[in-house]
């Protein structure tokens, strides 16, 4: 189950971040399509910024292709920021954006990159008088992995240093209010908007699934993964074409639900599958319209209780911009 | 086009290998530098002065040692005392050379090495590469 894990963030993230890094470096601090877009660090990083007191130190994990802004923003209030991603694409692009701005006559100390698995963090403990976590762990397919991110920032952090993590939330703001239909989706990249289901429809009558997901429901290891199989709301629509995706059944061992097609303002077509379009299914275009992130969006008082028992004191969760933030303390060793 | 260079000494002394499976401290890196060069940064006492109580001077040290090779640097390196004098906040001269091991010696190519499994990280277009296997994993 951990190997169909990492299998699957690094086919629904790694991957796709990858590929979408060169576009992200000209988009000049654009939206990520389908997280929250900003330009620029969200306000929850900025005030983080302004509330230490002067000349800290910050680790930055899972920075992306933002860490020049980071930094940029860090400097400014005279912090040291170090960004640590997993994609060295996104840690270039992270580079050419600081170059860029420094040609333009900007001095601004550069931003320190390393690149390195967040979950394995190459940092020394107890050396950071913050640590931010953006828009990352909503991308680690398991409550397990999504705790080990957590002791990890909670390990970098000096006794009473700051934390600060923000994931997708599975309520979005709205009126009436809305909310993602499951938890664990496959977002198109590009998505402008999540889904609206303000209350969930009775499911029609499923579709016959397709034959890589009659396989793998025999494996006892998934049974019950992500609960259920029933397949309700948008899904009917996007139905694959099952001789197409038998070539990559191996990578998509998880039963995710996508991301309902009926939402979204782009038509598919009835030869898409759930893969990313790499098996060359007849009809998915190879555009980045079709690029899948793999997302497990947080429901309220999910993060404070995914950083249960790590040492940390948490201080406040609150909604921002259709992701849940929560701000946490490291408590001295005698604490725990 | 542009420069790539990031790898300076100041992120040396935040990274460990304490991740492999089996090292007990992971630090400080050994720095097998290929090339350096020394970028021009602004001096700001002010930043030296933050920075020094959350370093580890001895792997500032360490590290600036590592870089003592022939023909390496046209320029010298800078001469560090062995620990922080006590009036750092006030020793200017003292700070513009923490500055300049800190924030202007950049290895642009070479590779860090765990002290104690002998571990490889290589310094590519200057940004050090910490991945490690499955199977080196704690």
């Amino acid at each position: 189950a951990a190997e169909a894990e990492a299998a699957l963030e690094e086919r629904f993230v790694h991957r796709v971040y990858s590929c979408m890094a060169p576009a992200l470096a000209c988009a000049d601090e654009g939206g990520s399509g389908g997280c929250a877009n900003r330009r620029g660090p969200p306000a929850c990083v900025r005030d983080l910024l302004r509330d230490l007191p002067p000349g800290c130190l910050l680790a930055d994990l899972g920075c992306g292709h933002s860490a020049a802004a980071l930094s940029r923003l860090a400097a400014a209030r005279g912090h040291l920021a170090v960004g640590a991603d997993i994609c060295l694409d996104l840690l270039l692009a992270a580079n050419d954006d600081w170059h860029r701005r420094r040609s333009r006559g900007r001095q601004r100390r550069q931003p320190l990159l390393v690149q390195a698995d967040v979950l394995r963090c190459p940092l020394r403990s107890a050396a950071f008088d913050a640590v931010t976590c953006v828009s990352v762990v909503h991308h680690l397919a398991s409550r397990d992995r999504r705790r080990r991110l957590l002791a990890e920032a909670a390990r970098l952090l000096r006794p009473g240093g700051r934390l600060l993590v923000t994931a997708w939330a599975f309520e979005q703001p709205g009126r009436p209010a809305r909310s993602f239909n499951c938890q664990d989706l496959l977002v198109p990249w590009g998505a402008p908007e999540p889904p609206q289901t303000p209350a969930l429809p009775p499911p029609p009558k499923p579709p016959p699934r397709p034959a890589w997901q009659r396989r793998l429901s025999s494996l006892p290891l998934l049974a019950g993964f992500f609960g259920g199989s029933r397949n309700g709301g948008g899904s009917g629509d996007c139905q694959a074409d099952s001789s197409d995706c038998e070539s990559d059944s191996s990578d998509c061992e998880f039963r995710i639900r996508e991301f309902p097609a009926s939402s979204c303002p782009r038509r598919h077509t009835a030869g898409d599958c759930l893969c990313d379009g790499a098996c060359g299914a007849a009809g998915a275009p190879a555009s980045e319209g079709r690029r899948l992130r793999y997302y497990h969006v947080f429901r309220q008082g999910e993060l404070a209780d995914c950083a249960r028992g790590l040492g940390l004191d948490c201080l406040r969760e609150w909604h921002e911009q259709g992701n849940w933030c929560l701000s946490a303390r490291r408590m001295p060793p005698s604490y725990y | 086009i542009f420069k790539i260079s990031n790898m300076k000494l100041i992120l040396h002394n935040m990274l460990t290998s304490a991740m492999i499976k089996g090292v007990k401290k992971g630090y400080p890196l050994l720095l097998r530098a290929t090339k350096v060069e020394l970028q021009p940064v602004e001096f700001d006492a002010g930043f030296v002065v933050h920075m020094l109580p959350r370093l580890d001077w001895s792997g500032v040290t360490a590290a600036v040692q590592c870089l003592n090779q022939p023909d390496l640097l046209q320029d010298p390196l800078p001469e560090l005392p062995p620990t922080v004098p006590d009036d750092y906040a006030n020793n200017e001269d003292f700070l513009r050379k923490a500055h300049i091991a800190l924030m202007q010696l950049d290895v642009i190519e070479g590779c860090l090495v765990c002290p104690e499994t002998g571990r490889e990280f290589p310094i590519a277009k200057g940004i050090p590469n910490m991945l490690i296997n499955d199977n080196e994993a704690a």
